[in-house]
């Protein structure tokens, strides 16, 4: 193990691979309460019996995955979003096809709250995949069944999209073609709080996602349309005031994802068919601070590691997770106050060498996957990994190099 | 006011005397009266105390009556005395106040002349001022220069005296007159000392004011150049030569020579920043036609110089000279590159708004292409063509290697030309990256149009500018110069990601209609297809239009180099491209548009290389156009996979597809690509439809041929 552990000093943990057998959308970070390295997946199973969310633990000792398996009926998921203050509770957005009179099939996305039952370890113990089996799911495990906490029907809900847990409070955004949905999930109970309409003026527009702003205790929320912009709401301000961040054009097609910089106000990325990643500043929201053109197709999600904000991740429809550096816009300090700080010779000379280093950069791309990939999501606990998913339902955890984690750290 | 008193006449006699003595005697008789207050005796008759009353009793008392009789007697002369006196006294009073009234009358009279002759002095003396302030006035100007006129006829007087002294001295010596000559030179001496220490040169106020006016004049276009350098070497070069001259005559010492040197190196200085100033601002804001007269300038300017440099050898004049105008050269190029910065701005808006009014179909893209190397090249060349009147070989400076590094190489070679080339480039490049796409048909017209910039008239051009500015091919030359293949993989990169931009925009203009299309059917619940979607025959259209435009400034195969396509590519090649796929056999059996190829496509996958599915586009017609067609089947993919679909959806996207398979083999360079594409849209169709039951294929290939 002394030799092993030398030579991972030196070379990169290989990615681990897990796989379902149906196709897969939904993936999450759980943000455990043990600081284990956990993910949510969920299937998408149009004619399954039982689609599932599979529970993964990564081991990090020995590079491969432990999993609880929770039964999801026929319905085939479409999204899935864990509470950052309750890894306990989860969400669902979900497909469910009635058959009635058996000719007239109708199919209805809903949503739904979900409590994960307690594991309980004397009688289900963490099934072991290591990384070489893993492509092949044991179907051994018992599967747990999830408690619903319910769901509320909404006035002018159309499709619901996903649903966006607050960071602090327990509180919701659905994020649906009627727009997006507060919801207020204290005390057992979910209940509408407020309901901000999918207008423009008197276009009407579909959101597809939506992230909170975890700055100031996370009164904001901006939403990704289908006509290419963004649109940011204040929770505190009545709906009828319209949105108080407006980005027009922000991509040329739909945009798919948003999401807040955790370190550095007023700055989000987003992503969209275009392929463009743009990072913004929504005090100037006419231009873009930057862009990075890596997919070649549609860019599905983006989201900025929890600790270090100039990681970057972003997955595509061309089958490509990104992980970018965007040292320059990101709450890092410049390069010239490192080099004020320390006078380290050889730190200069390392520097004068790859002077490269330091800029923005592409650090690493997975590919392992062969076909899109609709989420790719940071560890929760572990700002070192994260995990992807590609719609043929291969998962694959991977972990940031270790000479980028280096350079970051020291 | 005497009078009422002499009238008042008291018959006490006492009181006219005192009265009397105060008028003659004031002063005195307060003291008397002092005198006689502090014995008062009632009985003296002259004192001041005298009572009357006492004194009559005292006589009546004492006297006997002869006494009294007596007494009477003296009393009354003495009353009568003093009465005459009185009465003397009134006349002689009386007749000084006559003789005064007199007197005062004769004033009078003679005060009445005396005011009208001053008031004739004082008309006479404003009369004067008047005149004094005229004269003052006009004189007063010239006070000053009277005076300095005054005081440098003295110094020159003085001057003369000491410029003819070695004369005079040696003559007084001759003549043997040594006490004359000995008091001339103590006498000169002294003076010649006391000036010694005065800085002769920084205070010449003459030279001043010319460089004073030159910078005046360097700060406008108002007057001609020609005229600015005339006037500068005319007065203040020339003077600044006779200076010279005259002072190294006259000091031959080592150290006013030093001095002469600072002073002259100071008004150099100057001047020749004063003229850099007026020549940079002439290279710079003259029009197109000021290259000759500035050249003219510049020449006459160093012409002059040169010539003050072989008076002068210290100070590399004629060096600093060259520099001036090596400078004022290089702004010239510098503004010449300028202009055709905008005239690139200018042609590249004209022909987008051109591109944007006008329809695909109504404009020749290759002509508009060629018209727009045409206007570029040409205006390069025009501008090059300009800059060469500084190389004229009458010019003085044209063949100094200084200049012709500066100018020809770095200037006109490096900044001008090289420049320029490159922002040409990157400009175009520029478009690719703007957020609201330009017109798709710019991109693709600006990526050949760099291409073709490339091929034919890069190379041309650095050429044309070697041979006209006499690069030369040394070591040195070429590391200042970018190099013409660095500029050529510029213009490469340009227009691949013009290229690729384009394919993204036209691409992503079939795949938006592909998305809403998609997005908006409900195909969960519909009847049987009868007939082939209208926005998929749609997209096939637009195909047609995006091939043509292609294919009218790409070749088919991809190609590095090569002539301009277009030309060489029959008229009919995008109708016969809109033709439908020929049924044979073997294509039939390649492809069935059938669900069941998931397992097929899984095959696909596993048994081939990852098909790099939206790779960079190459410069050819079929990359291009299958680029944009793989985009479009992609996007058609993902929004298929977005949905749910009944029996009768799958059975459309059936449809769609083989329609799709039977008319974009023609557009594209590798069938596969497409035959994958759409057996994924098709296996992920079914996918996601509820109850997949597919259509006979033969029924799907009947609707196809009627469409």
């Amino acid at each position: 193990s002394i030799i092993k552990s030398e030579i991972k000093m030196d070379i990169d943990d290989p990615p681990v691979i897990y796989g379902l057998e149906t196709q897969a959308r939904a993936l999450c970070s759980v943000p455990a309460l043990d600081d284990s390295q956990q993910f949510i997946i969920g299937t998408q199973g149009l004619r399954v019996e039982h689609n599932q969310l599979h529970l993964l633990t990564f081991d990090a000792d020995s590079n491969s995955v432990s999993k609880r398996i929770f039964d999801h009926g026929r319905d085939e998921i479409w999204s899935v979003s864990v509470a950052p203050h309750n890894p306990n509770l989860c969400a669902t957005v979900f497909n469910r096809v009635t058959m009635d009179s058996g000719t007239n099939p109708s199919v209805a996305k809903r949503w739904c709250l979900w409590k994960l039952p307690e594991e309980e370890d004397n009688q289900t113990p963490r099934h072991r995949n290591s990384s070489e089996d893993a492509l092949t799911s044991s179907s051994l495990s018992s599967v747990e069944s999830l408690q619903s906490i319910g769901s509320i029907e909404l006035e002018q809900q159309g499709e619901p999209r996903c649903l966006a847990f607050h960071p602090e409070r327990a509180e919701a955004v659905l994020v649906s073609d009627g727009g997006l949905y507060q919801l207020g999930l204290g005390s057992g109970a979910v209940r509408l709080l407020a309901h901000l309409p999918a207008k423009d003026g008197r276009s009407q527009l579909r959101y597809w996602h939506a992230a909170w702003n975890p700055h100031h205790s996370a009164q904001q929320v901006i939403a990704a349309c289908d006509s290419g912009g963004l649109r940011g709401f204040d929770v505190r301000c009545p709906p009828s005031d319209g949105p108080v961040v407006v980005i027009d054009n922000a991509h040329n097609g739909q945009a798919r994802c948003v999401d807040y910089n955790p370190n550095k106000q007023y700055y989000l990325a987003s992503s969209g068919d275009d392929g463009a990643i743009r990072f913004w500043d929504t005090r100037q929201p006419s231009n873009p601070v930057k862009m990075l053109r890596l997919h070649k197709h549609w860019a599905c999600c983006v989201q900025f590691n929890p600790y270090h904000d100039q990681l970057v991740l972003s997955g595509g429809t061309d089958a490509k997770v990104y992980l970018t550096n965007n040292r320059s816009i990101s709450s890092e300090p410049v390069l010239s106050l490192d080099d004020d700080l320390d006078d380290d010779d050889d730190d200069d000379d390392r520097r004068q060498q790859q002077p490269e280093l330091d800029e923005d950069r592409t650090v690493s791309v997975v590919e392992e996957h062969e076909d899109s990939v609709y989420a790719a999501v940071w560890c929760a606990t572990d700002p070192w990994l994260f995990a992807s998913l590609s719609y043929d339902g291969r998962l694959v955890i991977s972990h940031v190099p270790k000479s980028e984690k280096y350079r970051i750290l020291l | 006011p005497w009078t009422p008193l002499l009238f008042q006449a008291e018959p006490d006699r006492s009181s006219r005397n005192s009265r009397l003595r105060s008028f003659y005697q004031q002063g005195q008789v307060e003291s008397d009266a002092a005198s006689v207050g502090l014995n008062v005796d009632p009985c003296d008759i002259d004192g001041a105390g005298f009572d009357p009353e006492v004194y009559l009793s005292k006589l009546l008392q004492e006297q006997p009556l002869t006494s009294l009789m007596a007494k009477e007697q003296q009393m009354v002369d003495q009353i009568r005395q003093l009465d005459s006196d009185m009465q003397t006294l009134v006349y002689d009073n009386y007749s000084k106040f006559i003789s005064a009234t007199d007197t005062i009358r004769k004033m009078k009279s003679d005060f009445h002349r005396m005011e009208q002759e001053m008031n004739n002095l004082a008309e006479s003396v404003s009369a004067m001022s008047q005149q004094a302030a005229d004269v003052r006035q006009h004189v007063g100007g010239k006070r000053a220069e009277l005076k300095r006129l005054a005081g440098v006829s003295a110094l020159l007087h003085k001057l003369q005296y000491l410029l003819d002294l070695p004369a005079r001295l040696t003559e007084l010596r001759r003549e043997g007159a040594h006490q004359q000559a000995i008091r001339a030179w103590q006498q000169a001496d002294r003076s010649v000392r006391r000036s010694a220490e005065l800085p002769a040169y920084q205070a010449d106020p003459r030279m001043q004011r010319l460089l004073g006016d030159l910078e005046a004049q360097a700060g406008s276009l108002q007057d001609d150049v020609l005229q600015f350098v005339d006037q500068g070497c005319n007065h203040l070069v020339s003077e600044l030569c006779i200076l010279i001259a005259v002072f190294g005559d006259i000091f031959p010492s080592p150290e006013s020579r030093a001095k002469l040197e600072a002073y002259h190196e100071s008004v150099m200085r100057s001047y020749l920043a004063i003229v850099s100033k007026r020549f940079c601002l002439e290279a710079r804001e003259s029009g197109g036609t000021g290259d000759s007269l500035l050249v003219r300038a510049c020449d006459r300017f160093h012409r002059k110089l040169q010539a003050m440099h072989r008076l002068v050898t210290e100070g590399e004049l004629s060096v600093r000279a060259l520099a001036v105008v090596c400078d004022a050269a290089a702004e010239r190029a510098a503004a010449v590159r300028a202009q055709l910065d905008l005239r690139l701005t200018a042609a590249l808006s004209g022909l987008r708004s051109q591109l944007a009014t006008a329809g695909a179909r109504s404009v020749s893209l290759p002509q508009l292409m060629a018209g727009l190397l045409t206007e570029l090249v040409d205006a390069v060349k025009a501008a090059l063509a300009g800059l060469q009147a500084f190389l004229a070989t009458d010019v003085s400076f044209s063949l100094k290697p200084a200049f012709r590094e500066r100018f020809c190489v770095r200037a006109v070679r490096q900044e001008l030309l090289a420049g320029f080339l490159n922002h040409q480039a990157t400009q175009c490049a520029r478009l690719a990256q703007l957020s609201p796409t330009p017109p798709p048909l710019l991109l693709l017209l600006l990526s050949r149009y760099c291409l073709d910039f490339r091929n034919s008239s890069l190379h041309y051009l650095c050429t044309l500018a070697d041979e006209q500015f006499l690069v030369p091919e040394s070591p040195q030359a070429e590391a200042l110069v970018t190099p013409v293949s660095e500029l050529s993989a510029v213009y490469s990169d340009s227009a691949a990601e013009l290229l690729q931009a384009y394919v993204c925009a036209s691409g992503g203009t079939l795949a938006g209609m592909l998305r809403k299309s998609v997005d908006a059917r409900d195909w969960l619940q519909g009847i049987e297809p009868r007939s082939v979607r209208a926005v998929v025959k749609r997209v096939v259209e637009d195909l047609a239009g995006i091939d043509a435009s292609v294919s009218s400034l790409y070749d088919e195969a991809p190609s590095g180099g090569g002539g301009r396509g277009g030309g060489d590519r029959s008229s009919d090649s995008s109708a016969s491209r809109l033709a439908r796929r020929p049924l044979t056999a073997a294509s039939r059996s390649q492809w069935s548009a059938t669900p069941s190829t998931l397992g097929n496509s899984l095959l696909h996958r596993l048994f081939s290389d990852k098909v790099d599915l939206l790779g960079p586009a190459e410069f050819g017609r079929a990359s291009v156009v299958s680029g944009v067609v793989r985009l479009a089947l992609k996007t058609l993919l993902e929004c298929v996979r977005l949905k749910t679909f009944g029996r009768y959806g799958l059975q459309q996207v059936q449809v769609d597809c083989h329609y799709l398979h039977a008319f974009l083999w023609r557009y594209v360079s590798d069938d596969s690509v497409v035959h994958f594409l759409l057996e994924e849209i098709l296996a992920s169709a079914a996918h996601r439809c509820i109850d997949p039951v597919s259509m006979e294929q033969s029924v799907v290939e009947l609707i196809v041929e009627r469409d």
